[in-house]
């Protein structure tokens, strides 16, 4: 054995012994020299542009946790200072901060965020400062490394997370918007506008490739939902709100439809879909949701389908008034009744009520709803054979059970077609869910959808 | 055969030296090492640079770390910067409670030695997977790091605690570091009472019980050392002899004996007088505030609870009087047995809820009543009933009722603690008050 280690330390002598005489630099520079000549080149291109830049940074998330974009501005300056504005809420859109970055390697070549400012909010782990997971905020880096650089733009991507950053050059439109403080407006208009229209078909053609989308403000997540073999399918993804559009962070591609952003056109008060070419088409606003109301009612959903005394007619304004009136006679205001998919083939009716003191509570009782072949909805009462699980009678439903059996009789004695209405009703351009007992045009009941 | 060998030994080598010598430029290569840098450019000095080189680094020979470095700090935790508007706040709190006073205790010698030559100050904490936060941790007797001081407020009084008893529990990890407490401290409490991470599963209370500081000292003797130091130094003695009050006779037993132990070490390993050292720095400290400033609606404390079987709850000679009748009132009423009382600040603003627990045939219950809070002084306030229409139990309760809505109060501690207070009758003190456990 020793021998072999005195030969390796012969090899070892003559390999070091000749060393410099091998060495060949690339470009005829040493390692630290090429790499802090990139580091220099990365940085400049950042502090170059005097404008400043808009940020997009997309936090990782999780499935249980996920997190849409935030928009930032950035301004860089030679002396490792970064001012910073942000639409994280309305005090970071107003008051600039500012704190210190560094070009620097960490792993690869890096912008790191050194000292406290706005993109540090998305990767707090406290959930004081972000609403987000304790110990881990969004899921968020403050430490990106530069993965491509473009003309006007760089991409990053975020060294512990993955989270991902684009910056794009600022324009003057965009420092107009910050002066103005009107970097926030696009989330509350976008919110209105979906209030107008909860309908908003991305595919270009009617019926080809039906696919609708949603906005969640809160999240900053959109979700695309579309029908495959009659199956519904959905995807969220990401945005930043940009002046007027929503930068996505990922492109969805569906078929023909192919989206990078959406954007807003106020003074023509529409949307446009912008593919990754820039082509613009509009989205278009339709009066139905993508499912039937049969099958909003008979798909496992959770959102809660909601029957108003203003949007009742003839029969069916009787019938609540009725409900109204027997609820009245036994100390409770009823304020609307509605409908939610309890389990796979069951939904639960809740009572809403206002008792005599003031205190809102709610009454559920649960059906087995089935749609028949020729399309019609019908309710059977439900009754638990789970000992203890009777979820035809919980929450209030007995205490109210005898003011509501008019009502109660009218789902499970009759079978219902069931379609949207739309039109001018009661005042209002709206669509209404309905339900209209088969053989009966005069009585449906019509139930809020969006 | 040995010999042989190291003569061959010896052969190689002066070949290996020759051999690597033979090519030898004439190069200095430390100087090549020391240029190798991969931190990119410089980063010109700041003003908060400057005043941490005047005020800390030259006098105090302490570099303060505050830009962003991942390698100082786990690298799997969402951990963020500290806001540079907290730097000097921290260093100046570093200075005034921690340097200056033990600098006044010791020699140039010790203060340019001892403390750590780095402290890292980090804006969040550092989360664990126990579920418990780091906001401290010192290593090898160089460096600490400071967490969670982007929510550091100088200007109140329980943030500054928070902060400095950090960093004094920090420093006695250095300390021990550099000189070992005796091994008698380690067995004053039972090996099992240490629990490792699974402290966090306990409460003070029960550290108390068993002659620890606080819950976190349970975690392991070091822990159990540098925590007594910090509570001594920062909260100060009122607070510790609180704790042992409340520790029960063998808890308390405990807690003098690690309190004598830590005087010691301090006399005896590093020459330092820990009484002039912590009264120093209770000096220096901004005043503890009244209870009348901390009790109330979204206060530090909301409530303090009069518990009739607690005796370091005091029974004042009015209150000890009027009691027989209170429980027998309330006895009366659908066969109540008195719990404890709980008078409430925090339901709503401006009003006491008095709310009586007890435990009836059937189970337990509480029923309450409720004052508006009349101020008469800047210090002192009558209670007036309020909704006294609400009902059997308002009826079924004269003594209490009376008592509360017939006097004018205020707000005191009880003695010397700081865990106990309650209403005070003005004019009567020494006989006539009623207090409980502020929570």
């Amino acid at each position: 054995m020793k021998k072999y280690l005195y030969y390796s330390l012969l090899i070892t002598a003559m390999l070091l012994g000749c060393k410099k005489n091998n060495i060949e630099l690339i470009d005829g520079k040493t390692p630290e020299a090429r790499v802090n000549e990139t580091l220099a080149y990365y940085k400049s291109t950042l502090v170059d542009y005097d404008k400043g830049w808009i940020a997009c940074v997309y936090p990782a998330g999780t499935s249980n946790y996920p997190r849409g974009g935030y928009t930032f501005y950035m301004k860089f300056t030679p002396d490792g200072k970064v001012d910073m504005y942000s639409d994280f809420n309305n005090n970071t859109i107003v008051a600039k901060k500012q704190s210190a970055y560094s070009v620097q390697i960490t792993g690869r070549p890096s912008l790191n965020f050194d000292t406290y400012n706005y993109i540090h909010l998305l990767a707090d782990p406290s959930t004081d400062v972000n609403g987000g997971e304790a110990g881990r905020g969004y899921y968020s880096d403050f430490e990106f490394g530069f993965k491509k650089i473009y003309a006007d733009s760089v991409v990053f991507e975020g060294n512990l997370y993955k989270s991902k950053m684009v910056l794009r050059k600022a324009t003057a439109q965009d420092l107009t918007a910050l002066e103005q403080h009107s970097y926030v407006n696009l989330k509350n208009d976008i919110q209105n506008y979906a209030l107008l229209y909860p309908f908003l078909y991305v595919n270009p053609v009617q019926g080809t490739n039906n696919t609708t989308v949603l906005f969640n403000m809160a999240t900053r997540m959109l979700t695309f939902n579309w029908k495959e073999n009659g199956v519904m399918q959905e995807k969220s993804i990401a945005f930043a709100a940009v002046l007027d559009r929503l930068v996505l962070k990922n492109l969805f591609i569906n078929g023909d439809i192919s989206i990078a952003e959406i954007r807003l056109d106020k003074s023509k008060n529409q949307l446009f879909l912008v593919d990754k070419a820039g082509k613009e088409l509009a989205i278009r606003p339709e009066n139905n949701p993508l499912e039937s109301f049969g099958e909003r009612i008979s798909i496992y959903r959770f959102t809660a389908l909601r029957l108003q005394k203003d949007n009742q007619a003839g029969n069916g304004a009787t019938l609540y008034n009725n409900t109204e009136t027997s609820m009245n006679n036994g100390g409770r205001k009823l304020q609307y009744i509605e409908i939610t998919r309890r389990a796979i083939d069951t939904v639960i009716v809740n009572y809403r009520y206002i008792n005599s003191s003031g205190s809102g509570y709610n009454a559920y009782k649960e059906y087995i709803l089935k749609v028949n072949n020729n399309g019609q909805v019908t309710f059977t009462d439900f009754v638990s054979k789970q000992t203890g699980g009777n979820y035809n009678n919980y929450n209030n439903s007995g205490a109210v059970g005898a003011y509501v059996s008019e009502f109660h009789n009218f789902l499970t004695q009759n079978a219902f077609d069931a379609d949207y209405e739309t039109g001018n009703i009661n005042g209002g351009v709206q669509t209404l869910g309905r339900l209209k007992v088969s053989t009966n045009n005069n009585y449906f009941l019509r139930w809020n959808v969006n | 055969m040995k010999k042989i060998e190291k003569n061959r030994a010896i052969l190689y080598l002066s070949l290996f030296i020759l051999l690597a010598l033979g090519c030898k430029k004439t190069e200095n290569l430390e100087d090549q090492v020391n240029k190798m840098d991969f931190s990119g450019d410089y980063r010109p000095p700041t003003a908060i640079d400057q005043w941490l080189l005047e005020n800390i680094t030259n006098p105090y020979n302490i570099k303060i770390k505050y830009y962003w470095d991942r390698s100082e700090l786990s690298l799997t935790k969402s951990i963020t910067p500290i806001d540079e508007n907290k730097v000097i706040p921290v260093a100046q709190t570093l200075l005034k409670y921690f340097l200056q006073p033990y600098r006044s205790e010791t020699t140039d010698y010790f203060i340019k030695t001892y403390p750590p030559k780095q402290y890292i100050f980090v804006g969040s904490a550092e989360y664990n997977s126990n579920g418990s936060v780091t906001v401290g941790s010192a290593d090898a007797g160089k460096k600490i790091t400071l967490f969670r001081l982007n929510s550091f407020n100088p200007d109140n009084r329980d943030s500054l605690l928070r902060v400095l008893k950090t960093i004094h529990h920090e420093f006695g990890h250095i300390l021990h570091q550099n000189a070992i407490y005796s091994p008698d401290y380690k067995s004053i409490s039972a090996p099992a009472d240490y629990l490792g991470d699974e402290w966090v599963d306990h409460t003070d209370a029960e550290a108390y019980q068993l002659g620890f500081v606080s819950a976190y000292a349970r975690n392991q003797p070091n822990e159990d050392f540098a925590e007594m130091i910090a509570i001594l130094l920062v909260y100060g003695q009122r607070y510790f002899d609180n704790i042992v009050e409340m520790a029960g006779v063998a808890g308390a037993a405990k807690l003098r004996a690690k309190e004598t132990m830590i005087v010691e070490y301090y006399r005896q390993l590093w020459n330092i007088d820990f009484r002039a050292l912590q009264s120093r720095i209770q000096s220096a400290l901004p005043p503890e505030p009244t209870l009348a400033s901390i009790l109330g609606y979204h206060k530090k404390f909301v409530e303090f609870k009069f518990v009739e079987s607690d005796a370091s709850i005091k029974k004042s000679t009015v209150f000890a009087g009027l009691l027989p009748a209170i429980k027998s009132e309330l006895l009366g009423y659908g066969s109540r047995a008195l719990d404890y009382i709980l008078f409430n600040f925090d339901e709503i603003q401006g009003e006491l809820r008095v709310r009586m627990y007890a435990t009836y045939p059937s189970g337990s219950t509480n029923n309450s009543l409720r004052f508006k809070i009349i101020p008469v002084t800047d210090k002192t306030f009558k209670l007036q009933l309020y909704d006294p229409a609400s009902g059997s139990f308002f009826n079924a309760t004269p003594t209490l009722r009376n008592y509360l809505s017939s006097n004018t109060f205020k707000i005191e501690y009880q003695g010397a603690s700081t865990l106990i207070g309650g209403f005070y009758v003005v004019g009567q003190e020494q006989t006539n008050f009623v207090t409980g456990i502020l929570q």
